[in-house]
């Protein structure tokens, strides 16, 4: 059981941590900073969250999908850590604020955007 | 080998980015990371916990990373602690905060996480450039900055 789920989670987490990486690096020659691509990961895996809790939650949805789409796939795909050691890196209080905020109310409005669609 | 789209211009990337290197090998390494970050994520359950420690290790990995192969970064950084920390479960937890506790508890809480994370990696940074400077890492296959 808990084996099958290791096995659901990793199979998630593997493409989703591609997708970013991929992304992330080819944001990078088209934007100014590599932190907004991060941001824009980020944000793009909170609206594909909104999108897929509703019908999570739905009867007759088998428990492990939310292994493999939420705490497999986003999970991955989304990401903390690459946040805190860029905000470290911002060295002007303009970008730094932009950053924090564009995180803050960019995914807050980007997970509700896609509640809206999903209900 | 195929490698990663370069800029179109004259094919050397601009400074301070790291190379992508070849792509299957990369994958590989970031998949490696991101099995044992996501599964380790899972077991915590807590994600207060493990973003706090994905901080850590990723301001660790990046102040210890010249000088390393770039496996370092690729299972390390990108693959484990990409993997191992979640933005959007931390926005999710900012939604639930509202609804359970009204917004200006779930703010605090997200403020408090933001901090913590940043002293963090900060202190994780610090130990790592300590680290670097006692014991430099052997020459051999040298990250390109």
């Amino acid at each position: 059981m808990i084996l099958s789920q290791a096995l659901l989670v990793a199979a998630g987490a593997v493409p989703g941590a591609w997708l970013r990486f991929l992304l992330v690096n080819h944001l990078a020659d088209r934007l100014p900073s590599r932190a907004s691509g991060t941001l824009i990961v980020n944000l793009l895996a909170c609206f594909a969250l909104g999108c897929i809790l509703p019908g999570l939650q739905r009867p007759g949805v088998p428990p492990g999908a939310s292994l493999l789409l939420v705490t497999g796939f986003l999970g991955s795909l989304s990401t903390f850590s690459t946040l805190m050691v860029e905000l470290l890196t911002v060295r002007a209080l303009g970008p730094l604020v932009r950053l924090v905020l564009g995180s803050l109310v960019g995914g807050f409005l980007a997970l509700m955007a896609g509640l809206a669609l999903g209900r | 080998m195929s490698r990663m789209p370069l800029p179109k211009s004259d094919g050397a990337p601009p400074p301070g980015r790291p190379l992508p290197g070849p792509l299957l090998s990369s994958l590989l390494l970031v998949a490696l990371g991101a099995i044992a970050g996501s599964l380790l994520r899972w077991l915590v359950d807590d994600l207060a916990v493990v973003n706090g420690l994905g901080a850590f290790a990723l301001g660790w990995l990046s102040a210890t990373a010249a000088g390393r192969p770039r496996a370092w970064l690729l299972v390390g950084g990108v693959g484990f602690c990409g993997s191992l920390t979640s933005f959007s479960g931390w926005i999710l937890e900012l939604h639930t905060h509202i609804q359970g506790s009204g917004w200006w508890v779930a703010l605090a809480w997200w403020f408090l996480e933001l901090l913590g994370g940043l002293c963090l990696a900060a202190l994780g940074m610090g130990l790592g450039r300590w680290m670097q400077r006692r014991w430099p890492p052997q020459t051999g296959n040298r990250l390109r900055h």
